[in-house]
């Protein structure tokens, strides 16, 4: 039995050098989440490997064997006291950084560009503000076949915004603060690159802020589960260099133009009818 | 108030209910089936959760056989896929564990370690079982009813539990709730019975700090269920008026498939708070009775007193009381108000001071101890590594920050089966192990044992440890399936095969312990009264297995706490709770022991 | 959720003292030998009577819940716009009865007067009855009046909370049906008088926790005060 212990500590950490199996390269800002995840494995890996050991070395040296007698000691209240506050103070070196680190995350900062995904079952759709640099007013209330965002048809706000019914684009270095809409269950917009993630809760509007660091195409998966198709609600965010996102941005369509009945809205508004069941 | 006149009610020997007012069983019938006895009552609950756990065994192999060896069977589709993780996460959680620890561990245990005849209200305990039966019945139904089980996850979140999306729309959600329903009123019975036989029901001499700290855990995890599963309840009764009266206490405004449904207004995540205000309080209503009966088989095993016996009385309480201020700690990334996670982070992350007390007090009774490593024995030491690894996690998990990227992935799955799934299993069987002999008078088979408990034990670590590594990749859980996500490289696949063939041998190796269960009863080794030479009160009965009313004439007298083993200058390496102290000028302390 | 903290809370502090007593600080292994030089624990109370207590600190918690998720739920200008409820002053004012009934039935056990303990009984079973049957009325004006429990998340609290108290005083009634018959059997004996008292106990909790949910659903007099105690919420 020690011998096993021994071999599941230094397994266990041989496995955590050497198995493949890593998070992604990081393609955002978030890598102080990151280096709070390595504090705190090497705090837990310590603690675990001491423990694990020392148990190991109780069962090898304490073994029970022929007139042996265990010790009488019903407690000793300098140890406890030590390891308490050892205990403690690993505690506080995880939390602290933690905490600092949240700290950031809530506050989305001044010069975040909005952005919006709208979830339903199970598909994305996105949207991003117009040349007035705001997103116009939405209620479900509004939604239709060419209207799936459910965007305020009276709001001029709304009117400019761009619908993406097509892979996300971002610009490089810029930070974004997401809003997350859902008009049936909740979901959870997630790109492992970016870290950064949120539920989408329906009836309620609620968000997340990171900066891409790293040009690429990631995938973005739904990460609270959603109904049946949970599994295939994916997407795709592109993330590229200034000029490559204005190009893009040129190309994309207004809800005005999507709504308003022309053809390259037709179509797509047919692509946004919910799959069959 | 005892009033003389009234002769028929005198007062009470004090430790419990006189041999006249017990129950007596009048047939067969009411002996084994409708029985009143606390301990027939502890393994009808016992054999009907290891029966229903049986099942969510079988579910999670299909699982596992979809994960690893994606499309390899045609049956498992994703409608069956979640309806597979779903039922199994569900039977574990609430009527295997829960069931087991408090209606099996609970029931028997209770009156035998505190020296009572029975529990204080038999015929509501035995009244507590027949609805735990039927609500375990009401699940299976499920499996048959049209459209099958619910589907939504075990965590049941409003909107979708109830939406056409979602499998098992028809039937199984609302046979879950109602099973759900049942099961917390079959509890309650159980649970006041366990609260008012701790209190009342000790026998004399047993102070609160003499008691075992398998019944504090017992008692504090009962506390803690009967102040947590109301929230289950309350949210269970709303969604199953949302499914079936159409009100909206979950649902918002929700278009589906196009259309624009009746609901409106509600709050999805008012469901996520009652949820998590029972869910996390559940994990210790599963962890107290593991910790204490672990706490017990490691002192008994290593003939050596538990180390720190009162740090790990305020231990337990203490982890009861804060495991009601860190619900929110499952909803980081709900989109409750952000700010909370500066609170649950530090109340979660506080909660983990007790529990490594609990480690290291485990830890320091093997130190210097008389290490006899039996089986359950074994099972401890593997709890223990288990529990530490499944505990160090939840470290990631509980600080806010580092949740955000590995929640709802498979770091949490491998992290909450490891600690709330294999460590208490490893409890259940080491305790299964040690209190056989009680139950049964004969010992259960050791070569069985080691094979059973070596498959076990490293298997699961096998299985769960690697998976964290696939979280922190960016798998998510509840996926049917990854194929086309660009992370996820052929080795993932590989090691998901992996994770699926060690699963099946763990699976495989249970069928030698059920096997053990049945065989040994007949052949096993007699036992005799107390073969782990104890100190507890259950293994001091005149009779093994203990009769009905546990104690013949007289009912014992406690003169010392639990863990009296190895006292210097005692004859034999324990002395049983209830023996008198023979030797009055016995000076004990710390430093009397000889080094 | 603060409302419900704050219950547990008070439990906590309850039952502090006693846990206070428990010498939780002792060191048992000092302390070998029988119990009866510790010093005595504190009279004990019957077992059925702290069997009802934790039953029915559990039972507060769902109300609580129950509170609380209204608060959170129910927006604050959908507060109290149910239709006035006459009749539910009626039923209140049954429900207070039947207490009386119990407590004057208890006093009649103590003194030991068979007949005049079952006339209060049958007293406030009728009282109980009465109160369930007004609140079953009250489901039908509401529900003709077209408040059903879709209508609104007002009206759907106001369904599931007097639901889930009424099947609470119904299961009191089947109790209080059980001790009756013991006390018609065995007058003044023990176990007679403790059956009344927890049901006196029984409904007197339900009772409560009626005041606090008429005060949450409707304009009362002591609305103001619960308001206050959900507003963190």
């Amino acid at each position: 039995m020690a011998l096993v212990l021994v071999l599941i500590a230094l397994g266990s950490i041989a496995f955590h050098l050497l198995s493949p199996w890593w998070w992604t390269p990081i393609a955002s800002n978030w890598g102080y989440i990151d280096s709070t995840l390595i504090i705190t494995f090497w705090i837990t890996g310590f603690v675990f490997t001491a423990i694990v050991l020392f148990v190991a070395y109780c069962l090898v040296r304490f073994r029970h064997a022929p007139g042996r007698r265990a010790a009488y000691e019903p407690e000793n209240r300098r140890l406890e006291g030590w390891l308490t506050g050892l205990t403690a103070l690993g505690v506080a070196a995880l939390l602290a950084p933690g905490l600092f680190v949240w700290n950031q995350f809530v506050r989305v900062p001044q010069n975040a560009s909005e952005i919006e995904i709208v979830a339903q079952q199970w598909r994305w759709a996105y949207r991003l503000p117009g040349a007035d640099g705001r997103l116009g007013a939405s209620d479900i209330r509004h939604v239709s076949d060419e209207n799936p965002l459910g965007l305020d048809p009276q709001d001029a706000a709304a009117r400019d915004d761009l619908v993406i019914d097509a892979d996300l684009h971002l610009p490089l270095g810029r930070p974004v603060k997401v809003l997350l809409r859902s008009t049936d269950v909740v979901h959870n917009f997630y790109v492992p690159e970016f870290r950064a993630k949120m539920d989408i809760i329906p009836g309620m509007v609620t968000y997340f802020w990171f900066t891409p660091t790293r040009t690429g195409t990631f995938d973005a998966l739904c990460n609270e589960v959603c109904g049946t198709n949970h599994y295939a609600m994916r997407g795709r965010v592109v993330v590229e260099g200034e000029a490559a996102y204005s190009s893009w941005l040129r190309e994309q369509t207004t809800f005005a133009n999507f709504a308003g009945g022309g053809e390259r809205g037709r179509r797509v508004a047919r692509r946004e009818a919910p799959p069959v069941r | 108030m005892a009033d003389a006149q009234f002769g028929s009610a005198a007062p009470l020997p004090q430790g419990g209910i006189d041999d006249v007012e017990l129950y007596h069983p009048h047939s067969w019938l009411t002996k084994y089936v409708f029985s009143q006895d606390a301990k027939i009552i502890a393994i009808q609950y016992s054999m009907t959760a290891m029966a229903i756990g049986l099942v969510a065994l079988v579910l999670s192999w299909l699982v596992r056989l979809q994960l690893g060896f994606p499309g390899l069977v045609s049956f498992i589709g994703p409608k069956e896929y979640y309806q597979l993780i779903t039922m199994h996460g569900m039977i574990m959680v609430i009527y295997l564990l829960t069931a087991l620890f408090l209606g099996g561990f609970g029931n028997y245990l209770i009156p035998l370690m505190l020296g009572a005849r029975d529990m204080v209200f038999p015929y509501v305990n035995m009244l507590s079982y027949w609805i735990y039966l039927l609500a375990v019945l009401v699940l299976v139904a499920s499996f048959f009813a049209p459209g099958g089980p619910t589907g939504a996850g075990w965590t049941l979140y409003p909107p979708q539990a109830i939406l056409s999306g979602t499998p098992g729309q028809e039937w199984g959600i609302v046979l879950m709730l109602l099973s759900l329903i049942l099961f917390i009123i079959g509890f309650t019975m159980g649970g006041v019975n366990y609260v008012v036989t701790v209190l009342q029901a000790r026998a004399p001499g047993m102070t609160l700090m003499r008691m075992p700290l398998t019944i504090w855990g017992i008692f504090t995890a009962t506390i803690l269920a009967l102040l947590a599963f109301p929230a289950l309840f309350v949210g269970a009764v709303m969604m199953l008026l949302d499914r079936l009266l159409g009100t909206s206490f979950f649902m918002p405004a929700i278009i589906e498939a196009g259309q624009r449904l009746r609901y409106g207004g509600g709050s999805p995540i008012l469901f996520q708070h009652l949820f998590w205000f029972f869910g996390h309080p559940e994990v210790y209503i599963v962890a107290l009775p593991a910790f204490g009966i672990v706490s017990d088989l490691i002192s008994t095993h290593a003939r050596k007193n538990i180390f720190g016996y009162r740090m790990m009385v305020w231990a337990i309480v203490a982890i009861g009381a804060l495991s009601f201020v860190v619900w929110a700690h499952h909803m980081y990334v709900s989109g409750m108000n952000p700010y909370f996670g500066f609170f649950f982070a530090t109340t979660t992350l506080v909660i983990a001071i007790p529990t490594a007390i609990k480690v290291y007090n485990w830890v320091l009774t093997l130190w210097r101890g008389d290490i006899h490593l039996t089986l359950p024995m074994l099972f401890a030491i593997a709890f223990i590594v288990t529990f530490l690894n499944g505990g160090l996690t939840g470290l990631f998990l509980g600080n806010v920050v580092v949740d955000v990227p590995l929640s709802d992935t498979m770091f949490v799955v491998a992290h909450f089966h490891m600690v709330m799934g294999v460590a208490p299993i490893l409890v259940i069987f080491g305790g299964i192990y040690h209190w056989y002999p009680k139950v049964t008078g004969r010992m259960l088979d050791e070569r069985l044992g080691q094979l059973h408990f070596w498959a076990t034990f490293l298997g699961a670590y096998a299985i769960f440890f690697p998976m964290h590594y696939l979280g922190l990749m960016g798998v998510p859980r509840r996926y049917f399936d990854i194929e086309g996500l660009s992370f996820a490289t052929p080795s993932v696949a590989t090691l998901n095969a992996f994770v699926s063939v060690v699963a099946f041998l763990v699976g495989a190796a249970q069928i030698a312990f059920l096997f053990n269960l049945a065989h040994s009863l007949r052949h096993g080794a007699p036992a005799g009264g107390n073969p782990w030479r104890a100190t507890t009160l259950e293994w001091q009965t005149p009779q093994t297995p203990p009769p009905h009313g546990n104690w013949g004439p007289a009912l014992p007298v406690v003169y010392r706490w639990a863990y009296d083993y190895s006292v210097p200058g005692a004859a034999q390496d324990f002395i049983p709770q209830n023996q008198p102290d023979i030797r009055p000028d016995r000076s004990p302390g710390p430093v009397a022991a000889p080094a | 959720m603060t409302l419900v903290l704050a219950y547990l809370a008070a439990l906590a502090a309850l039952s502090a003292p006693w846990l206070m007593r428990q010498r939780l600080g002792a060191k048992p292994w000092l302390e070998t030998g029988s119990a009866l030089d510790l010093p005595p624990e504190p009279a004990r109370i019957p077992a059925a009577r702290l069997g009802v207590t934790v039953l029915l600190a559990a039972i507060g918690l769902l109300f609580a819940l129950l509170v609380a998720a209204y608060a959170m739920r129910v927006p604050r200008d959908a507060w109290q716009i149910l239709p006035d409820p006459r009749l539910l002053w009626l039923t209140t004012a049954l429900l207070v009865l039947a207490s009386f009934a119990l407590h004057a039935g208890r006093a009649a056990a103590e003194r030991g007067g068979r007949d005049a303990l079952l006339l209060w009984l049958a007293a406030a079973g009728t009282a109980i009855l009465g109160f369930l049957v007004g609140q079953a009325l009250a489901w039908r004006n509401l529900l003709a009046l077209g408040a059903g429990p879709a209508s609104g998340a007002g009206s759907a609290f106001f369904y599931l909370l007097t639901a889930l108290h009424a099947l609470h005083v119904g299961g009191g009634l089947v109790a209080l049906g059980a001790v009756a018959r013991r006390a018609a059997g065995a007058p003044g004996t023990e176990t007679a008088r403790l059956g009344v008292a927890l049901c006196a106990l029984y409904v007197d909790a339900l009772l409560g926790i009626w005041l606090v949910l008429f005060g949450l659903l409707f304009r009362t007099p002591w609305s103001g005060w619960i308001y206050a105690l959900c507003s963190p919420a």
